[in-house]
């Protein structure tokens, strides 16, 4: 009964996982692809979509703006997530509670409307361009940021900024040569989720990009709506998919790490 | 002693958090050198009161005073102490070295003079084997001398001590009570302990401030508030006492005559005619012998041995009266359980107590 029953949660975590992982192998497969067009499985192996995509200038354009953007963006949004999970810490029962939803709010506040929303801010006080979508991705990425950095600072011990401070470190010694040594794999980890949270957004992207400043996902978008070399997008997305993942790995390491330094 | 020998002054400090007043004008002068120790029982306020001194609490009256500086507005990291925290709180991402040399850093004493206070400080706990290890390579014993190392080292004009030993087992607690108190005499440095455990606070102190509540009940050296307790607090907190409770039948040149309901006894105590008293008396203050030697009699109603003294409780009309005999000779071991038994004291054991 209990091999039975084993049986049966594996066949369904097989399938689950499949179900989420199964369309990005695909596409992952396919960008390999020597074909001209979708077919699957792909007839043949070669890298051509791959080249053909560094040689398409929109596209390498919108990976690098993707870069700048993610990273901006994060750096902005890790500092600021920072600065918000100190303040939240030292705060207690219902004030915390609620300062947490209030920086988290934006994660379940649909992007497309937030999209929307800066448009019309922007137009209304003449902003815009690079800038305004670094500052909206940066609003994305700060909930992600926050909770990753107010996790590590909940398991960090706070009776060692004191002790710093009674050994005469003022608050900025204290956090740079104490708390931040030793939170830092979550703030990292932050940083490292906005980047990829912005690297792959679309929706606000949708309304804040324009013409010499498109994203990577922007690009793939476009390029959806045209016919012919559509396999260059199963080429970036598996570029998108690998940088992903690798991320994912450096941060699983680190959270890890920051468990380890606990101790 | 002149004032600019008080190295911590507390002028009728007071501390609220939301609804509980967790110290409550409290007035305290440490002189330079002394080893001070707040005594009381958990929630007393203790910590509190080391906290507004270490400035991570602000008071909501009074002043702070450190060497004479008026600290009550300074930031924790501009006044002049250290201290070791209960948990150690060593930093875990540096070296005992480099943490042993953290507050030397802050002060920017130059590299070379930093690591050979760092060295010394860690050759003063007996440690300097373990310099580039890090806390968790070390034993809570280890660690916790490692803390006072990083404490002492930048030579504070106070050091404050919260429950230092208290996550020790007993053994080593007693052997770190002896070795901190022979560090603190020989540095001479003023310091600011705080314990929950009397005898703990009895075998290190200079002097002893009882807490109860937010409130200082009693402050002097050990031997005077164990011998002379002012409140019924203080006598049962510190140590065991008997108490008994009388009305006064004659008063004359410092002496009083008390009614207690099964016998007279004589106080040296002030008093009017008439006036109701409560006094105690230490169980090992307390004599016991045959009913034929004269005293209050009473019945032996339980007899506990101990090793060094023998705890004999008493049954006096309903009362319960505990001595505490020493093993020195079989004497002690001479009594039965229900014997008939007269207990005394002399005069002077008798404390008359404060009616609070
Ligand atoms: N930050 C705080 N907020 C609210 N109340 C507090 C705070 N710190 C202490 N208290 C309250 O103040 C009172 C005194 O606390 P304190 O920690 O000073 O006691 P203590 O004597 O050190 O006790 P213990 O021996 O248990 O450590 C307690 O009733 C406690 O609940
Ligand atoms: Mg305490």
């Amino acid at each position: 009964m209990i091999r039975l029953g084993h049986i049966l949660q594996n066949t369904i975590a097989g399938i689950a996982f499949l179900l989420i992982l199964g369309p990005t192998i695909v596409v992952v497969l396919v960008s390999f692809s020597s074909a001209e067009t979708f077919t699957f499985p792909p007839p043949g192996l070669s890298l051509r979509w791959f080249v053909e995509f560094f040689q398409a200038d929109n596209m390498t354009s919108a990976f690098l703006f993707s870069m700048r953007v993610g990273a901006t963006s994060a750096v902005c949004a890790t500092v600021l997530a920072t600065l918000a999970a100190r303040f939240v810490v030292r705060q207690r029962g219902v004030t915390s509670g609620l300062l947490q939803s209030l920086f988290t709010a934006p994660l379940v506040f649909p992007a497309i409307i937030l999209g929307l929303a800066l448009l019309l801010f922007y137009r209304t006080i003449n902003f815009g361009g690079p800038g305004g979508l670094i500052l909206a991705h940066v609003l994305i990425g700060m909930p992600y940021a926050f909770r990753l950095v107010l996790a590590s600072l909940q398991s960090f011990n706070q009776t060692l900024e004191e002790a710093a401070q009674s050994l005469g470190a003022g608050p900025f010694r204290t956090f740079f040569l104490v708390t931040l040594p030793i939170i830092w794999p979550g703030v990292l980890s932050g940083g490292l989720f906005a980047f990829i949270v912005s690297f792959g957004e679309l929706n606000v992207a949708l309304f804040l990009t324009g013409p010499g400043y498109n994203t990577l996902p922007i690009e793939i978008f476009g390029y959806l709506q045209f016919p012919g070399r559509q396999l260059i997008i199963a080429a970036a997305s598996t570029l998108q998919v690998a940088m992903i993942i690798v991320l994912a790995l450096t941060i699983e390491r680190l959270v890890g790490l920051a468990r380890i330094g606990k101790s | 002693m002149a004032a600019g020998e008080i190295d911590v002054r507390l002028e009728n400090v007071s501390k609220s958090f939301d609804r509980v007043e967790a110290v409550k004008d409290v007035s305290v002068d440490i002189p330079r050198g002394q080893f001070f120790s707040l005594l009381g029982p958990s929630g007393c306020g203790k910590t509190t009161t080391l906290r507004l001194v270490a400035g991570f609490e602000h008071p909501s009256a009074g002043a702070i005073y450190i060497r004479g500086a008026a600290v009550t507005r300074v930031p924790p990291y501009r006044r002049d102490y250290s201290m070791v925290f209960q948990n150690f709180a060593l930093f875990p991402h540096l070296t005992m070295a480099e943490n042993v040399a953290f507050g030397l850093r802050m002060r920017r004493v130059p590299g070379p003079e930093r690591a050979r206070r760092a060295r010394e400080a860690l050759a003063m706990v007996k440690l300097e084997g373990l310099a580039e290890r890090y806390p968790r390579q070390l034993s809570g014993g280890q660690q916790q001398r490692v803390a006072l190392a990083r404490a002492l080292v930048v030579q504070p004009a106070v050091l404050l001590l919260d429950e230092p030993l208290g996550a020790l087992d007993k053994k080593l607690r007693e052997e770190m009570q002896v070795e901190l108190r022979e560090l603190q005499h020989r540095l001479g440095t003023t310091t600011l302990f705080v314990t929950h455990d009397q005898e703990e606070a009895l075998t290190m102190s200079d002097r002893i401030a009882i807490m109860r509540d937010g409130v200082i009940e009693q402050i002097g050296q050990p031997r005077e508030v164990y011998e002379r307790p002012r409140t019924e607090f203080v006598a049962s907190f510190l140590g065991v006492s008997n108490f008994f409770d009388g009305r006064i039948t004659a008063a004359a040149n410092g002496s009083a005559t008390v009614d207690l309901g099964f016998g007279q006894a004589v106080l040296s105590h002030r008093g009017t005619v008439g006036e109701a008293v409560r006094f105690a008396v230490r169980p090992e203050k307390v004599r016991l012998g045959q009913i034929s030697t004269g005293g209050f009699a009473a019945q032996v109603r339980e007899i506990v041995y101990r090793g060094v003294t023998t705890h004999i409780y008493l049954d006096c009309h309903g009362n319960e009266v505990i001595v505490f005999l020493q093993n020195a000779s079989s004497d002690a071991l001479a009594w039965r359980i229900g014997d008939a038994v007269a207990f005394s004291w002399e005069r002077d054991s008798a404390v008359v107590l404060d009616r609070g």
